[in-house]
């Protein structure tokens, strides 16, 4: 079965609240969703989250890259098939990653994106969209789950709740109500100048006995973040996630140690030679991985091989605003690797207005949600919301 | 805090919100287009097309002070009170009325239901019935207060842009003679549901806080499950 159609929708559902971090403000989701059907009738759907600041694609350079060389390099090519070997996704890998375009390759000029925007670093949240949309596709061709490819090794998967608030009020008001919801284990995001308030009244609302850890997106200056973490560690923090902005490790290796904190690298982990940068120079306690980040599950199990190898431990983390698509894949990695010591995602409508899955892939009381047991990635898409929520559809055929 | 005046305080502050909002007032004044009415129609039959089956959830978890009055709602819903049709059955007369085909019905039947599937089968973000029932006869309460107050000036407005009969607006006109004293009434249920479990204040807010994030009548009257943008 041939690849001879692609489409890409480029979404914007809004949030039921505007999501803040230290170096964005986001109101609705901008994933992309791509389609990928074969001429017989096989659909396949994934998706990816570009973030400038963190692979260097934007919504349009996606779109460009994913209408253009990647489906010149797809269209027209035989469907992989389903298989027990373990090197489907290394075929997977060989689609993707082709030598078609050398260009791809981090760093080189041709692979920037618009004017204005970082350096793309990878093509990731493109390949993301690319592997799950063919995986999704073949498993269903073949009757099976994702869960067939990445046996689970747990029965469910416990999230963790993220908050996002400007304000030590809102902060403690959304600890509140994920208390209600019996979530225990919380990030918050910090970085602005309120933030040991913030901190402080998570704890509060939460009580001594709550998980809580701390993501900056790189917001602290080298010289400052020692000083700012340990303010913060007086509250008891697991964690700290990208204190300062991704950089040469072994700036993150001299504060980690000065940090009363472990730390965890997110933004500094987007391939497998950061990863090993990081590994070498002793940087991290943490492995952030997310699936669009990384550019899907043979990426993400590749810097999990190392962790473990190094003795990293290891979260998976998820993108703000996507959908029940990216986030059944998500359960679907979470399930497989148990030494996950956190995971996050599977947020569904308590933050999108409306997800794009017929089911929704939400995590339950205590962050728990069950492993997907359906066919492809577990989720049946509404090509119809899909439709209303697109403020761009690229189209390719073949 | 007396429960009661802060759930009536959310309540009317939502209600005014929605009549309030461009969405409503484009419609009420005729300046939005047809389809948005027949999006208000059917986003109103998706919302309100399960309410017998979710008042017989209230009436199971009801608090023996508040059984009664449930019980009442529920038997009115499902026609048996006066023996007048079902509330349902109302609804569905005035889409047929506005030009509603039996295929268009079908598919409003499946939405509509599907509120009920996901009730049952997503996982439940509060650890109890107790907690989620609250929350569920928060927002049945919150419908019936605002419809007490704006039924009619919805009766109204499809009547006027719509051409609708009065006799198949009869479910908004039925809404609308449902004094503000009876939908009062709801708040002592509310306030008995808590005495009964147990539910404190800052648990009661917690919920409230949670139901309420954003406004309930926009969200499923003028915000999903159609093409109505009236606020654009």
């Amino acid at each position: 079965m041939r690849m001879v159609k692609l489409t890409c929708f480029a979404l914007n559902i809004p949030f039921m609240e505007a999501f803040t971090h230290s170096t964005k403000s986001r109101a609705y989701s901008d994933s992309i969703v791509v389609k990928l059907e074969s001429e017989d009738g096989c659909t396949g759907f994934g998706e990816g989250v570009p973030r400038p600041y963190v692979t260097g694609e934007s919504v349009e350079t996606c779109l460009e890259a994913l209408s253009g060389r990647f489906w010149q390099q797809l269209q027209g090519k035989e469907w992989p098939t389903w298989s027990e070997d373990p090197g489907l996704l290394d075929r997977l890998a060989d689609l993707l990653d082709g030598p078609a375009d050398p260009a791809w390759n981090a760093g080189e000029p041709a692979t920037r994106g618009r004017k204005g925007d970082e350096p793309v670093r990878a093509w990731n949240a493109a390949r993301c969209a690319l592997e799950l949309a063919l995986l999704d596709g073949l498993l269903r061709k073949a009757g099976k789950s994702a869960g067939d490819l990445l046996p689970p090794l747990r029965k469910s998967v416990p999230y963790s709740g993220v908050i996002a608030a400007s304000s030590a009020e809102k902060a403690g008001k959304t600890a509140r109500h994920l208390g209600a919801f019996g979530i225990r284990t919380l990030k918050i995001k910090t970085g602005g100048r309120e933030e040991a308030e913030v901190v402080a009244a998570v704890r509060l609302a939460a009580g001594p006995d709550a998980s809580l850890r701390i993501d900056a997106n790189g917001a602290y200056s080298p010289e400052e973040a020692a000083t700012r973490l340990a303010k913060l560690a007086l509250y008891g923090i697991a964690c700290a996630e990208q204190p300062i902005a991704r950089g040469e490790p072994g700036v993150l290796a001299e504060l980690r140690k000065a940090s009363p904190i472990p730390l965890m690298a997110d933004e500094s982990l987007v391939t497998l030679a950061d990863g090993k940068a990081l590994v070498a120079a002793e940087a991290c306690d943490f492995f952030n991985l997310r699936l669009s980040k990384c550019g899907g599950f043979g990426p993400c199990l590749a810097l999990a091989n190392l962790a473990r190898s190094a003795g990293v431990r290891m979260q998976l983390g998820c993108q703000v605003g996507e959908t029940g698509i990216l986030s059944a894949a998500g359960r679907h990695l979470a399930a497989h690797l148990d030494e996950l010591v956190w995971v996050e995602g599977s947020f569904g409508t308590l933050l999108l207005r409306e997800d794009v899955t017929r089911a929704k892939v939400q995590f339950g009381h205590g962050g728990m949600a069950p492993v997907l047991r359906g066919p492809g990635l577990g989720v049946e898409v509404d090509e119809e919301l899909l439709r209303r929520y697109a403020v761009a559809i690229v189209e390719r055929e073949f | 805090m007396r429960i009661a005046d802060e759930v009536a305080r959310v309540f009317t502050e939502q209600t005014e919100a929605f009549s309030m909002s461009s969405g409503f007032r484009r419609l009420e004044t005729g300046a939005a287009a047809r389809e948005h009415y027949e999006s208000l129609l059917a986003n109103l039959f998706i919302t309100h097309n399960p309410s017998p089956k979710v008042m017989a959830f209230l009436y199971a978890i009801a608090p023996p002070a508040g059984a009664d009055m449930i019980k009442h709602n529920l038997m009115e819903e499902m026609g048996l009170e006066a023996g007048e049709a079902s509330h349902p059955e109302l609804l569905r007369r005035a889409l047929v009325a506005a030009g509603f085909n039996s295929r268009r019905m079908e598919e409003l039947e499946v939405k509509s239901m599907a509120r009920i599937r996901g009730l049952a089968c997503d996982p439940l973000l509060y650890g109890t019935l107790m907690e989620m029932g609250l929350a569920v006869l928060l927002e049945a309460s919150a419908f019936e207060w605002m419809l007490s107050r704006l039924a009619e000036r919805m009766g109204h407005m499809l009547g006027r842009h719509m051409e609708m009969r009065c006799d198949h607006l009869a479910w908004f006109y039925h809404h609308g003679e449902v004094d503000i004293r009876h939908a009062q009434e709801a708040l002592q249920v509310i306030e008995a549901y808590c005495a009964f479990y147990g539910i404190g204040e800052a648990d009661l807010k917690n919920i409230l806080e949670i139901t309420f994030r954003e406004n309930i009548f926009h969200r499923q009257y003028l915000g999903q499950g159609g093409v109505v943008h009236a606020h654009g």
